[in-house]
């Protein structure tokens, strides 16, 4: 069968048909195109020999706002060709004024190589001269100097700006003196704690732009999310003009929305969405039709790879995820694009605009956390004018059930925001470190920002840097951006060590800050489907030592975590409950991990986890029930009802902030020794807090009345994961309670028992 | 805010109060220059010295082959930083600069103390006029270290980076002469082992930032003198060796040194040198390895030359110290290799040419050489000859 053929199968299957909730197909629409503006005889040519006789409706009016000079963001869905956007002004502007500087900036080194060879094509389609170069930590030392002098296009990362480029700049000369552009491919991965880190980085680069005499002008390029002029503008500190109408054709498209079937009623389970998954992609797989799927964790690939491998053994799928070392990345990618792969598991690994081709289908395991994610997962099926497929299969979650069984809510909601938050302090401070390695800062450039100045004078008072003459200097032996890891909390990885054969080998790394929870004593990790167990976690060294291992079971982690309250920011004190923002101090702490078996997900045992605590300062949003609220239910009531609503509102906060459940550690305390009445915090996993308490403050009753739909609506009857979570440990009267209070919270009394 | 600060990152060290400039100790033996942009300090000392053998400025060309050599000794300016932190980033602040220029029987050290990191214009514009009446720079790691920096702080400050003739950085030629017999090729272990000159009591690197740091901090001047002195005795070393390093060119010296002192010439092209170092290198050498290596460098000197008539005997020695005991230290089969090629290609004596080369097969002092390279070129090769002589097929 081929797709079409299969859909209209799948179509008229009665079983699959009942589990399908929402199914919009979108039909194909013709291109619309602008008109080319004035640019050099060789690029017009080149574009011609090329095949585009004319830009898209978007490309032509990107490109005329950037060769009028000003700031452009554009927006349009994969595979609209919005490289061409940037990198035609780019080349105008070198053949105008060769000694003309650009700077590419993508979030991997990976992506900057597929680029590079992209902007290399065009290079030679107009007869060469322009010299690129990618410079990142693969660049050898023996090109790096010919790169700075005579690099007319630099292409790096974020990562490469911080530590090799900025604090380098009087090598930098030439770049800076006639920077002319920067170019921000995949911005919407800008975002949270990364974002905030790249924000300041930016910033720099501003800075030192300005030093040399430049201002170059900037132009992003971002999937769809709601807000890319905003993220652009905070992202740079500039107005941008925004190009999100696309001119690109479009395929025929079926978006389906598939929800697993019940298997008991009582305690809510539906069937796994793995498994579930597993069925539509052997469908799919086994009828030739190449195929991608998305699940939500490094654990989910590696399960779903192994059912896949063995139902379908002659397809050639692979898995592919962070942890994987970039050698057999570019493998897969290569196996992608060529066909010879059929099938891939991936995580979100795979959701920048990495190079893979066009593939039929995209099934999702699970909803990928934000609206934004699922488009971008979804368009990896259907480039080109074949018609194509993407599935969402819904897991348990609450947040996935709330979508599946609202599909209209799905497919009309717009993408999340993008935020940043550039001043997070500790952000803000590591960054002005390196600023001030860079260049001493100046009194002038504290003029209107209190903040600024506190923070140098702070910096001098610890003797980091050295005031004189209302200036600050760098006064310390260090290279402040070595310490600083734009990427996570933490600036080292973990590296798995494989012990199996007398020869020990590396077969991955996983960051920092996931390890105690995936590479503790006794945790099963699995990596190309093959167990391993844990034998060993050497934080200190940074190593795990596993040892190949096989079992029918995984393992889950999970952590306690507990607060307490450093400073109130903001407060609002209410009759039922008051709510507060503030900066809080948090324990976390991996306590125990459960086993589960293959293929039923039972619970096969558990283990006990010794690894210290982590703590850390952060931001947090909370809600004090106040005894008006509590007064008309017993203590043991109060206790359920808040685990109930801990669980449910961690699983919904997501929805509104753009960010993963990872993202927010949330704790319930009875008797807060705070406020002394039962608390509930969503405090921000990153130290400083990146704005999510903040937001939170703010879209409380949104959060709760959402979190009431959710409880009001679900299946079970006492309480499930699907909602407030399972009633053996959060009890049986949580789903009532929780329900009671967020209806008094909320002032929608509706059907109360 | 403040308070959202120290909570972030307790425990910072102890506040302490900056002094002001003004109010600062001008380290002892240092005199202030003021001029428009501000203030810098400078201590000039003199130290006697010989007179610099004509034949060294050739030698400088010599060791670090710039295109045009310095005319006379005033061209020379030797070069050494302390630093702020070793990281070439721009943070990183040269808060000291050494001079050392070569006068009449003297050479004269010129030091430039930053009194505070917002006076560094003047400061560098002094380094640069005196930089500036001299053509040729001398340092000790220069290349990768103090040059680099000292320019990034001209661009940093919007000047033009100083701009010399040559610059011959030390670090290479030292270690072509010295990475064979000596442990370490650091300057302060050369200083040691081939100025014999020990430093007792000389402030470790590591400590030299924090010394500025903490004289920023309390304007105290003492810990800095020590400094100061290891700066000074960082130019002298610099400016003793590269003496010292031209030696070889006028006064007989260690067989390994004029050997080296061979290659560098052969490398820069000079090839009247190239003999009488290695004719010196030969003469001296006092034990077989030391005499087998300078013999082989010589008649490889006489091969490229073609002047077989010179290189001939000394393969032939070569190959008898070999055989006689020698090839305990030697293993290698050139010698025979080139005696067995002369007599096929220039004598075209084939007979010959398979004599030396089964004499190379049975050469094998270790009794341990298995199918090395060699072993299978000269299996190669003796098939060959013996083709060539039609006496049959392949032995082996």
């Amino acid at each position: 069968m081929n797709l079409d053929q299969l859909i209209d199968t799948l179509r008229t299957d009665k079983e699959f048909g009942e589990r399908v909730t929402g199914w919009v197909e979108v039909a194909p629409r013709a291109p619309a195109y602008g008109d080319l503006p004035a640019v050099d005889e060789r690029l017009a040519s080149a574009m011609k020999r090329r095949g585009i006789l004319q830009p898209y409706s978007h490309q032509a009016q990107a490109m005329e706002g950037l060769l009028r000079g000003e700031n452009v963001v554009v927006a349009t869905p994969t595979a609209s060709g919005k490289s061409l956007c940037y990198i035609i002004p780019v080349l105008e502007e070198i053949l105008r004024k060769p000694e003309a500087r650009a700077l590419f900036l993508y979030p991997t080194k990976a992506l900057a190589q597929d680029q590079r060879t992209e902007i290399g094509e065009w290079i030679e389609a107009i007869g060469g001269g322009i010299a690129s170069f990618t410079y990142d930590g693969d660049t050898p030392a023996s090109s790096r100097r010919s790169i700075r002098r005579a690099g007319q296009i630099v292409i790096t990362n974020p990562d490469m700006l911080h530590t090799g480029i900025l604090p380098h700049h009087t090598k930098w000369v030439h770049l800076f003196e006639n920077l002319e552009y920067v170019i921000i491919d995949e911005l919407h991965t800008y975002r949270g704690v990364f974002g905030s880190h790249v924000a300041n980085v930016l910033r720099r680069l501003q800075r030192i732009a300005r030093f040399y005499g430049s201002s170059p002008r900037f132009a992003a390029s971002s999937a769809t999310i709601a807000n890319p002029r905003e993220l652009a503008e905070s992202l740079v500190g500039e107005p941008f003009r925004l190009v999100d109408e696309s001119g690109a054709p479009r395929s025929r498209k079926h978006t389906v929305l598939y929800n697993p079937p019940v298997v008991n009623r009582e305690l809510g389970i539906r069937r796994s969405s793995v498994l579930e998954a597993r069925d539509i992609l052997r469908q799919l797989l086994g009828n030739g039709i190449q195929t991608i799927a998305f699940v939500r964790s490094r654990i989910q690939s590696e399960v779903l790879l192994s059912y896949l491998r063995e139902s379908l053994p002659r397809v050639n799928i692979r898995g592919y995820r962070g942890g994987y070392l970039p050698a057999q990345r570019r493998e897969i990618e290569r196996g992608l694009r060529t066909g010879e792969i059929r099938g891939v598991v991936a995580t979100n690994a795979l959701e920048l605009g990495v190079d893979i081709g066009s593939l039929d289908a995209a099934v999702l395991v699970g909803y990928p956390g934000t609206i934004a994610s699922a488009l971008q997962q979804m368009g990896r099926a259907g480039r080109g004018d074949a018609p194509s497929l993407a599935v969402m299969v819904a897991s348990s979650s609450p947040l996935d059930q709330h979508l599946v069984t609202h599909p209209d809510y799905f497919f009309d909601r717009s993408p999340e925001r993008g935020l940043v938050q550039p001043d997070n302090l500790h952000i803000r401070v590591s960054h002005l470190k390196c600023a001030a390695f860079e260049l001493p800062f100046t009194a002038e450039e504290t003029e209107g920002d209190s903040d600024l100045r506190e923070i140098l004078e702070y910096l001098s008072e610890t003797r980091i840097l050295h005031p004189s003459d209302d200036r600050w200097h760098w006064m310390t032996e260090g290279f402040p951006a070595q310490d600083i890891s734009l990427r996570s909390a933490s600036t080292g990885n973990v590296v798995i060590v494989d012990r199996t054969e007398p020869e020990p080998r590396v077969i991955g790394e996983v960051d920092e800050f996931s390890a105690p929870m995936l590479l503790h004593e006794e945790a099963i990790y699995i990596h190309e489907a093959v167990q391993y167990q844990v034998e060993e976690l050497d934080l200190e060294e940074r190593k795990a030592f596993v040892r190949r291992i096989d079992v029918n079971y995984y393992t889950d982690a999970t952590f306690a975590a507990d607060t307490a309250v450093l400073d109130v920011l903001r407060r609002d004190d209410r009759e039922l409950a008051s709510r507060f923002f503030g900066e809080i101090r948090l324990t976390a702490q991996p306590t125990t991990f459960k086993k589960i078996r293959f293929g039923t997900h039972e619970n096969l045992g558990w283990g006990r986890i010794h690894l210290p605590p982590r703590e850390m300062h952060t931001t947090a949003y909370w809600m004090t029930l106040e005894p008006t609220l509590t007064a008309r239910f017993s203590p043991g009531e109060v206790e359920s009802g808040l685990m109930g609503l801990r669980n449910l509102m961690l699983e919904v906060a997501p929805l509104f902030l753009s960010c993963d459940r990872r993202d927010l550690y949330a704790v319930a305390q009875i008797r807060s020794p705070f406020t002394g009445h039962p608390t509930l915090y969503l405090c921000d996993a990153y130290p400083g807090g990146v704005g999510l308490g903040e937001a939170l403050f703010g879209l409380e009753a949104e959060l709760q009345r959402t979190c009431l739909q959710v409880v009001r609506e679900c299946v079970c009857t006492d309480g499930c994961p699907s909602c407030i979570g399972a009633p053996a440990e959060v009890g049986a009267s949580a789903r009532r309670i929780a329900t009671r209070i967020l209806a008094r919270l909320t002032g929608d009394l509706r059907c109360l028992d | 805010m403040r308070d959202r600060l120290r909570r972030m990152d307790p425990g910072p060290t102890p506040p302490k109060a900056v002094s002001r400039r003004e109010d600062r100790e001008i380290p002892r033996g240092f005199r202030a220059l003021e001029d428009s942009g501000g203030t810098t300090y400078i201590r000039s000392s003199e130290h006697p010295r010989a007179n610099l053998d004509p034949e060294a400025l050739e030698g400088l060309a010599l060791l670090t082959h710039p295109e045009c050599p310095p005319q006379s000794p005033s061209d020379l300016v030797a070069l050494d930083l302390e630093t702020t932190g070793l990281s070439r980033g721009a943070g990183t602040l040269a808060f000291l600069t050494g001079l050392a220029v070569i006068e009449e029987h003297r050479v004269r050290t010129l030091q430039y103390l930053l009194p505070d990191p917002s006076m560094e214009a003047p400061y560098l514009e002094a380094i640069s006029r005196e930089l500036r009446e001299r053509g040729h720079l001398v340092t000790f790691n220069g290349k990768g270290f103090d040059l680099p920096i000292l320019s990034g702080r001209f661009t940093l400050n919007r000047m033009t980076p100083p701009t010399f003739i040559g610059h011959h950085d030390l670090l290479g030629p030292a270690r072509r002469l010295w990475s064979s017999s000596l442990p370490s090729c650091r300057l302060t272990a050369l200083e040691g082992s081939v100025l014999g000159r020990d430093r007792d009591g000389d402030v470790p690197g590591s400590e030299i930032p924090a010394r500025y740091f903490d004289y920023l901090a309390d304007g105290r001047s003492d810990l800095l003198d020590e400094v100061v002195h290891h700066n000074e005795l960082d130019l002298l070393a610099t400016i003793d060796l590269l003496f010292r390093m031209v030696r070889p060119l006028s006064r007989p010296s260690a067989s390994p040194e004029h050997l080296a002192m061979a290659r560098m010439a052969q490398a820069a092209g000079r090839q009247e040198i190239v003999e009488g170092q290695l004719k010196a290198a030969t003469a001296r050498a006092r034990d077989d390895a030391e005499y087998l290596e300078s013999l082989e460098e010589l008649a490889l000197y006489h091969r490229r030359r073609r002047d077989y008539a010179r290189a001939v005997p000394l393969w032939m020695v070569m190959v008898s110290l070999m055989e006689s005991g020698a090839g305990r230290i030697s293993r290698d089969v050139a010698p025979y290799v080139e005696l067995a090629k002369f007599a096929e290609h220039r004598l075209r004596d084939p007979r010959r040419a398979l004599r030396y080369t089964e004499r190379a097969l049975h050469f094998d002092p270790g009794g341990s050489r298995s199918r090395s390279t060699d072993t299978v070129a000269l299996h190669h090769r003796r098939n060959r000859l013996l083709r060539r002589l039609g006496e049959g097929d392949d032995v082996d």
